[in-house]
């Protein structure tokens, strides 16, 4: 990887022990991972900064992930940045109900380092 | 690269926030009010449960999170109100907290726990209230049983794939994008595109961000199965019109309605199933008053506890300094003067701040005692209520870990021995519900926490009696009510009749001043009968610093802990008793209290010969006593150092510390050296 | 796997020994032992600890234990002019102390191989001879090798378990 162009992705989830290990393997395989702990931190960095992808988990305090993501596809540079669902909901429910809000697709839960990054490379 | 990942460095951080999510559920559980529960808090309770079992999985604990998973299933069919709150059930959660606690220390530990031992609280769970709909659907989000069937069988090997792929107008909306899907088509193998146009509106009526195109795509010389192409069209399959087919067998239309078979009464993990996002987004304002908590970063307490050593490091060298202030040749130096006393300022203010980085509220203790409570009074059969005050009380993280049993045993002792059962507090005109009162607060440089009961208080002459018969005061010997209160701290001392299994276990509260006073702190006890007693541990902030008092033994120095000072005095002849001949003991008001001669449990010089020509600085420790010493010099704060970083643990001295000259000085341990005082004149 | 060899052939050629000078005999201790040598300076008493202990200094903000080897030799307590102390390293359960010898002069640093130690150290007081690994002949001169590691492992830390207990923390 080209290590001046780092590409940019927004990791969200409360748990720290996910966060440390999505963020470790984002980065280990060249993208520039930034991180957040719920909703309204991620909305917050969002608001200030563009990235290439989100990585959000979907149960969280403040803000959910759902909410995010509408909120997210509000903000113009946001419209069409591919928005991943951590989920460990294998039901197609929780899927749809992201989908509707605007997620891009989803990573079910639990995940391996190399299943993360191939789900990533789908829309990156 | 990333295969290489070795997952297991995330797995303190993961133990560490179950922990702490373990204890939001267990506090939820306790806080939950049976008629009318808290949607939030069952939210919350919830979301702990559910961080847990993804992380377990994802760090391989796959027993946490299978056994989470029934767990949460059983959360859930209480948030959707399917089951209702009782006092039962809280129980029962409260149990797998702890079960859940123990799989993961288990965990931790790197042993596992067996499968038996799981299956039966997996049964336990299970078999709550059999009409609740948790076996029903096996699980919230089990893989439900999708259109695979209708799979038909690969008809024509080798034959290509015919894919028709018609997007909608808000295919871009979720951020997908034709493009990369061919593009991962291609990895499947030989991908022929045709492009139907024919949806296009004219440019006039064009939006670019609508998505009007039609594929034809041919997939050719590929080995995958149909799931594998579905597989890429998984997330577009409601942005698009997506048909598969394979030689000339019938066309699958491939959509969500087939798959779609969540029953509408499906655990939804959002909350209302009704809602939808739209409704959802109408609600943000009310995340917004939430936003208050404290941020906070995790840092390693080794780094903190460097600095902490550092500004400890600073204090030193500062007061160096600030003795040349007296110094005659800086008389007139007004400005280094006004320097030295803004850095005195600065210092002080540097130090305080260092260490709050170690402070932390004891609430973090406070919020066990509630399920201490009310397991303990469930099986004593007492109607009890508590009350937490100063919950955000700060104290140091090494106080606040060793605070945790004492106090535990404390709260125990009250509701063993203070309360009275509802029967014998009706009798007595009293409210059935016995009243414990924990609190915390500061005052001046210690913190202070009480625990206070309304019960039967301390029956002064069955303790004195009691003291007699354990031959820990000699019958007839005149003691003050304070006095015969403390006694129940003396080792070997126990009021209960029997050992209940509750305050027993073979600790006594001598272990609790014990382990009180190894905290530089202090603990007594007041009183009234039939009214209840409080017990009240005083402790110093920290224990990185403490406050010192320097005496003086011929050439050497020690220091004494401020907090254990009761006074410091010159002796009369009147005052002072030598037993035996050997050993002397000095009279305190109506006692007689030993006296510690430093210069003999140290066989070093010292000026005074005997005792009434030395200054008797008394003490109060396991028990009041007074050290004799040459001279008592000032008070200071100084930074323990410990002595086993390059040696070894010594009896009785607590640790060194380095003046302000820069020498080293001890710092007394006021039990042990007691106990050696009494070994050396055996 | 080369130069490991090499590494090993110039140890046999001659490790380095830092020799210190204790009434009248020289002794010699493993120079990667040593951390620093000071000026001797006065300790602070630490209570009921043995008379060899002679106390604490502060090096640096941390407090070191000194011991003084005439009396942990038993040799005869004449002063010397210029004492000094030996700072060495003491690495027990994976932590490392600092513990200061007193000795009366430092004396020189030899390259002793081990061909030049024999083992019959028999002129030695008994206390000296458990921490003895052999004698070796230098410049004419007899230097008495000293295992310093179990000198300050069993002389003066003794017990094993305080040594685990703050390795736990």
């Amino acid at each position: 990887m080209n290590d001046t162009k780092r590409d940019p992705i927004l990791v969200v989830d409360d748990s720290a022990s996910i966060r440390d290990m999505v963020s470790f393997t984002l980065d280990s395989a060249g993208y520039e991972p930034h991180v957040s702990s719920d909703g309204v931190e991620a909305l917050e960095f969002a608001t200030e900064n563009s990235v290439k992808a989100v990585v959000t988990d979907l149960n969280m305090p403040r803000m959910d992930g759902i909410t995010l993501i509408t909120e997210l596809r509000k903000l113009e540079h946001y419209k069409y940045t591919p928005i991943l669902v951590l989920t460990t909901e294998a039901g197609i429910g929780k899927k749809l109900t992201g989908k509707a809000a605007g997620a891009t697709g989803w990573i079910v839960k639990p995940f391996d380092p190399e299943g993360l990054l191939k789900t990533i490379r789908r829309v990156l | 690269m990333a295969n290489t990942i070795d997952l297991s460095q995330f797995h303190e951080v993961f133990f560490e926030e179950s922990m702490e999510g373990l204890d939001v559920m267990e506090s939820g559980l306790l806080g939950m009010d049976l008629n009318s529960p808290n949607e939030e808090t069952i939210n919350n309770v919830f979301r702990a449960a559910h961080s847990i079992k993804g992380g377990a999985g994802t760090f391989g604990f796959q027993e946490v999170t299978d056994y989470t998973h029934v767990l949460e299933t059983l959360l859930d069919s209480l948030r959707s109100g399917e089951l209702q709150l009782s006092d039962e059930l809280i129980q029962l959660l409260l149990e797998s907290v702890d079960f859940l606690k123990h799989m993961l220390q288990e965990c931790q530990a790197g042993r596992t726990v067996s499968e038996q031992e799981i299956q039966v609280q997996v049964d336990r769970l299970n078999s709550f209230d059999g009409n609740a709909s948790a076996s029903n659907s096996g699980s919230p989000d089990a893989e439900p049983a999708t259109a695979q069937t209708e799979t038909p069988a690969p008809p024509t090997a080798d034959a290509p794939w015919t894919i028709d792929f018609k997007t909608t107008e808000g295919f871009f909306r979720t951020g997908n994008d034709p493009y990369r899907i061919l593009r991962e088509l291609t990895e499947l193998g030989k991908v022929n595109a045709e492009v139907l146009t024919d949806k296009l509106p004219v440019m006039s009526q064009l939006k670019p961000e609508d998505c009007h195109l039609h594929w034809k795509l041919e997939l050719s010389n590929s080995t995958a199965d149909e799931a594998e192409i579905r597989e890429i069209f998984d997330w577009v399959i409601d942005d698009a019109e997506i048909t598969i087919s394979r030689g000339d067998e019938m066309p699958v239309k491939f959509s969500t309605e087939e798959t779609r078979d969540d029953p509408p009464s499906a655990p939804n993990l959002l909350g209302d199933p009704a809602e939808t996002p739209a409704a959802r987004v109408r609600k943000e304002g009310t995340y917004q008053q939430q936003t208050q908590e404290v941020t906070s970063i995790r840092v390693n307490i080794d780094r903190v506890d460097m600095l902490v050593n550092l500004v400890g490091e600073l204090v030193i060298t500062q007061s160096m300094i600030s003795r040349f202030k007296e110094h005659e040749a800086t008389h007139g130096l007004a400005e280094l003067i006004r320097g030295i006393e803004q850095l005195e300022e600065n210092t002080r203010e540097l130090q305080e701040h260092t260490m709050r980085i170690r402070m932390l509220p004891i609430d973090n203790v406070f919020q066990r005692m509630p399920r201490l409570v009310r397991d303990l009074s469930k099986s004593l059969d007492k109607e009890v209520n508590l009350e937490l005050r100063g919950n955000a009380t700060e104290v140091d993280k090494t106080v606040l870990e060793k605070i945790s049993d004492p106090l535990t045993h404390l709260v125990r002792n009250s509701l063993d021995h203070g309360i009275e059962t509802p029967q014998e507090r009706m009798e007595l005109g009293k409210f059935p519900e016995g009243l414990v009162e924990i609190s915390a607060f500061h005052e001046g440089g210690s913190i202070v926490i009480q625990v206070k009961d309304d019960g039967r208080g301390l029956n002064r002459e069955r303790i004195y009696q009691k003291a007699v018969e354990k031959e820990i005061i000699e019958p007839g010997t005149e003691l003050s009510d304070s006095e015969i209160e403390m006694l129940v701290f003396s080792a070997g001392f126990s009021t209960a009749t029997e050992v209940s299994d509750v305050s027993g276990r073979g600790v006594g509260m001598d272990v609790v001043k014990n382990n009180i006073e190894q905290l530089n702190g202090h603990i007594e006890v007041s009183s009234e009968e039939g009214a209840g007693s409080t017990f009240t541990i005083k402790l110093p902030l920290t224990l990185a610093i403490i406050e010192g008092q320097l005496v003086r033994v011929g050439n050497d120095v020690f220091i004494v802990p401020l907090l254990s000072i009761v006074k410091s005095t010159q002796i009369d002849d009147e005052e002072h008793k030598v037993i035996g001949g050997e050993s002397s003991m000095y009279k305190l008001e109506e006692d007689y209290i030993p006296i510690v001669s430093l210069k003999d449990v140290y066989r070093i010089d010292a000026d005074y010969t005997n005792a009434t020509e030395g200054i008797l600085v008394i003490v109060d420790s396991v028990e009041r006593f007074g050290i004799l010493v040459d001279e008592v010099l000032g008070q200071q704060q100084v930074v323990v150092k410990s002595l086993e970083a390059n040696f070894k643990e010594i009896p009785t001295i607590s640790g060194a510390t380095i003046l302000g000259d820069g020498t080293v000085a001890m710092i007394l341990d006021m039990a042990g050296l007691l106990r050696e005082s009494r070994s050396e004149s055996e | 796997m080369e130069s490991n060899e090499q590494h090993k052939n110039h140890l046999d050629q001659g490790k380095q020994y830092l020799t210190f000078v204790l009434a009248g005999e020289e002794y010699a201790i493993d120079i990667l032992k040593v951390q620093e040598i000071r000026g001797f300076e006065s300790t602070t008493q630490i209570p009921n600890t043995p008379e060899y202990l002679l106390g604490v200094i502060n090096l640096r903000g941390s407090v070191v234990p000194i011991v003084d080897m005439r009396v942990r030799f038993s040799l005869s307590v004449e002063d010397s002019a210029n004492p000094v102390i030996i700072l060495v390293k003491h690495a027990a359960s994976g932590s490392e102390r600092i513990v200061g010898i007193v000795v009366d002069a430092v004396s020189d640093v030899y390259s002793i191989s081990s061909e030049d130690v024999s083992k019959t150290p028999d002129l030695a007081t008994n206390v000296v001879k458990q921490f003895v690994t052999g004698l070796a002949t230098i410049e004419e001169k007899m230097i008495i090798m000293l295992d310093i590691d179990s000198l300050i492992g069993q002389g003066v830390l003794e017990d094993g378990q305080v040594i685990s207990e703050a390795e736990e923390a």
